[in-house]
């Protein structure tokens, strides 16, 4: 399953195309309403499979969440048919406006506003978010440069690097550890979101942090691109808390091809006792370095998520 | 019926839009054309008074009138369309837009009210033109009652242009017997900040007049900064005039808070990232300046705004009470859910 390779990005769309065809293949058992089943003894084990994949990503929960207050409003009297039906609808529609409609709206924003001629725009790692408005930036005839950060062990920048030259889209591509050099020609800072927590806080990619701390000391705004499903009412303590684990030998090659992994300095580490390789996949990017968050109701600081969350009535 | 409106109306309004203006801020539409600009621009001039917002809420008011809409279609597209022309006309149009995103969001919100009666409902639009008008020489009270309070015996103040804001505040402040001294910029090249102490020495209250800058002199004799807006934009920095960043630089070296002195109606939903931005024109650094002049700027450039970014302000006092800057943010953000 892509989930459990770190190939699918965007989990939360994986999760509702995956939870309509579940729907469309659920029957009711006899003796039992269709509202009680449903998400207690049929959903539970679905979603049980994919947290069983990879930790429940906020987009997932927040979705999941949603889906479970829609069964819950379906009246017993209608036929299984009808419910089916209209559940299958609800979904079509949460897609299309939670996430395709407000992606698009993200990126006119942004293309709009904050990408002006001449922009020098540092990216890190890789967000779908980021690549498409970049793409959109490039179709409007914007002139602009992209400097791509990456890091070990995912390197998701090549991936992006990939599809910006693809598309003619003048681009350096540098790891983290050479962000000083890159920080210091860049006029703005694009980064893509896994959530955004109750506080502002950002939740992404571990080595997002060190990006955001960059662009504030040197000054440059940071822009964070993300979708108001991805908004938790949560807050993170640190980086540690629900954080999520890869393996750790992704950690220990130094291979450049995954498929012929050289485990260099730290091989055999696990024979060596009191050892511990962690391989955290995010990280904590505290309020203050970010400049605004840009969702489909427009932008907001990132203190300002909350209300939004409120105002648009989605912690319901 | 709001088909049959459409389908009737939106021809002319579209042929209007997309025909080319051979004059900025004129309002071309089938039934004449309306010199908004002008308008707006009559209207500031003949009350000093007036804020910007409220001179273009009075514009789009009088554009209702002078386009006689037949429906609330036509009157939308109408003030839509004056809206546009009014900003493109105006090379600084963010305290405007917001007085102009106020009447719209009136319109929107009292358009259902009763459809069927037109003219009745054109009528209150009218009379509420003047309502707003009336609201926002109340807000500046309030505001100077407010702000008056944080205005202690023995402080100086230090003050930066002209702002009616922050003059009624100082007066307000003087008439409860408050003791206190007033330092005030120059403010070049417009020299706003000489109105300032003329109007404050009028009131009686001490006022020392310095130049540009002396600010980071001065500042260390001063308690706190108390400046007024232009715009207030929607992470809660705002718009001053040219100098305000520059001060408020000033006093976080010195730790001095800076109070910005506001009416709620300049609040507009816009994120600038810094001074450049925003949707300003403005030609401060000029490479290639007219040949006879040798200083900087043409002296008579009156209006040159600073953006000031909300880390630097330390609240903001609105008829709201006295917010700050995320208060303000979440305020603005709110607008849009309305």
């Amino acid at each position: 399953m892509s989930l459990g390779n770190y190939q699918a990005g965007g989990e939360d769309a994986d999760a509702v195309v995956l939870r309509s065809q579940v729907i469309e293949d659920y029957e009711t058992p006899e003796n039992s309403s269709l509202n009680r089943h449903l998400p207690g003894a049929y959903l539970s084990h679905q979603i049980n499979y994919l947290t069983s994949a990879r930790p429940m990503a906020t987009a997932m929960g927040n979705t999941i969440r949603w889906l479970k207050t829609e069964i819950s409003k379906i009246s017993p009297d209608i036929t299984d048919e009808a419910a089916k039906r209209h559940l299958v609808n609800a979904i079509e529609n949460f897609i299309h406006e939670r996430l395709t409609a407000a992606g698009d709206v993200i990126i006119n924003t942004t293309c709009e506003r904050y990408i002006e001629d001449h922009d020098v725009i540092l990216v890190f790692a890789k967000s779908q978010l980021v690549e498409k408005t970049l793409l959109e930036a490039k179709r409007r005839g914007k002139q602009f440069r992209v400097i791509v950060v990456d890091s070990h062990p995912l390197e998701e920048g090549r991936n992006l690097l990939a599809c910006l030259c693809e598309n003619g889209i003048e681009a350096e591509y540098i790891h983290l550890y050479a962000l000083d050099f890159g920080m210091q020609g860049a006029t703005k800072v694009f980064l893509g979101a896994n959530a955004v927590m109750a506080n502002g806080a950002l939740y992404s990619r571990s080595g997002t942090a060190v990006v955001a701390l960059a662009a504030q000391a040197k000054g440059v705004p940071v822009l964070v691109l993300c979708e108001t499903v991805k908004f938790s009412e949560k807050i993170n303590i640190d980086g540690i808390v629900n954080n999520e684990l890869a393996p750790p030998d992704l950690l220990v090659n130094v291979s450049r091809h995954k498929e012929f992994p050289e485990p260099g300095y730290l091989e055999g580490w696990r024979d060596v006792p009191n050892t511990m390789v962690v391989n955290f996949m995010y990280d904590v990017t505290p309020a203050e370095c970010l400049t605004l968050v840009i969702c489909e109701h427009g932008c907001v600081t990132a203190e300002g998520v909350s209300a939004v969350l409120r105002m648009s009535g989605m912690d319901r | 019926m709001t088909d049959i409106s459409k389908t009737h109306l939106s021809p002319p309004s579209s042929s209007s839009s997309s025909r080319s203006h051979p004059k900025p801020g004129v309002v071309y539409s089938t039934k004449g054309e309306f010199d908004i600009r002008e308008h707006y621009c009559k209207l500031l001039s003949q009350d000093p008074s007036k804020s910007m917002p409220i001179a273009a809420i009075e514009s789009l008011s009088a554009l209702c009138d002078a386009t006689r809409a037949g429906t609330i279609h036509e009157l939308m597209s109408t003030i839509e369309d004056g809206a546009e022309a009014l900003k493109k006309s105006i090379p600084n149009a963010i305290s405007l837009t917001a007085g102009c995103d106020l009447f719209k969001r009136f319109i929107i919100a009292h358009a259902h009210d009763d459809p069927k009666d037109f003219e009745a409902f054109k009528q209150q639009l009218q009379a509420n033109g003047h309502l707003f008008a009336q609201r926002a020489r109340e807000a500046r009270d309030k505001v100077a009652e407010i702000g008056a309070d944080s205005i202690k015996d023995g402080v100086t103040v230090f003050c930066h242009g002209h702002s009616r804001c922050v003059l009624g505040l100082l007066n307000k402040a003087a008439e409860a017997k408050a003791r206190f001294n007033v330092i005030v910029t120059e403010t070049r090249p417009s020299k706003l900040g000489l109105r300032t102490a003329k109007e404050l020495r009028a009131a009686g209250i001490p006022v020392a007049v310095v130049d540009d800058n002396a600010m980071g002199y001065a500042l260390k004799k001063a308690k706190m900064v108390i400046i007024g807006a232009e715009g207030v934009f929607g992470d809660g920095s705002i718009l001053n005039i040219l100098g305000s960043y520059q001060l408020a630089l000033v006093a976080k070296a010195y730790n001095r808070p800076v109070y910005v002195a506001t009416e709620t109606h300049k609040f507009v939903d816009i994120f600038p990232l810094d001074q450049f931005n925003m949707p300003v024109q403005q030609n401060i650094i000029d490479f290639d300046p007219p040949k006879d002049i040798e200083g900087a700027t043409p002296q008579d450039q009156q209006d040159f705004v600073d953006h000031v970014p909300r880390h630097l302000i330390k609240g903001l006092i609105t008829e709201a009470g006295l917010l700050t800057p995320q208060q303000v943010s979440d305020k603005i953000v709110a607008m849009r859910f309305e």
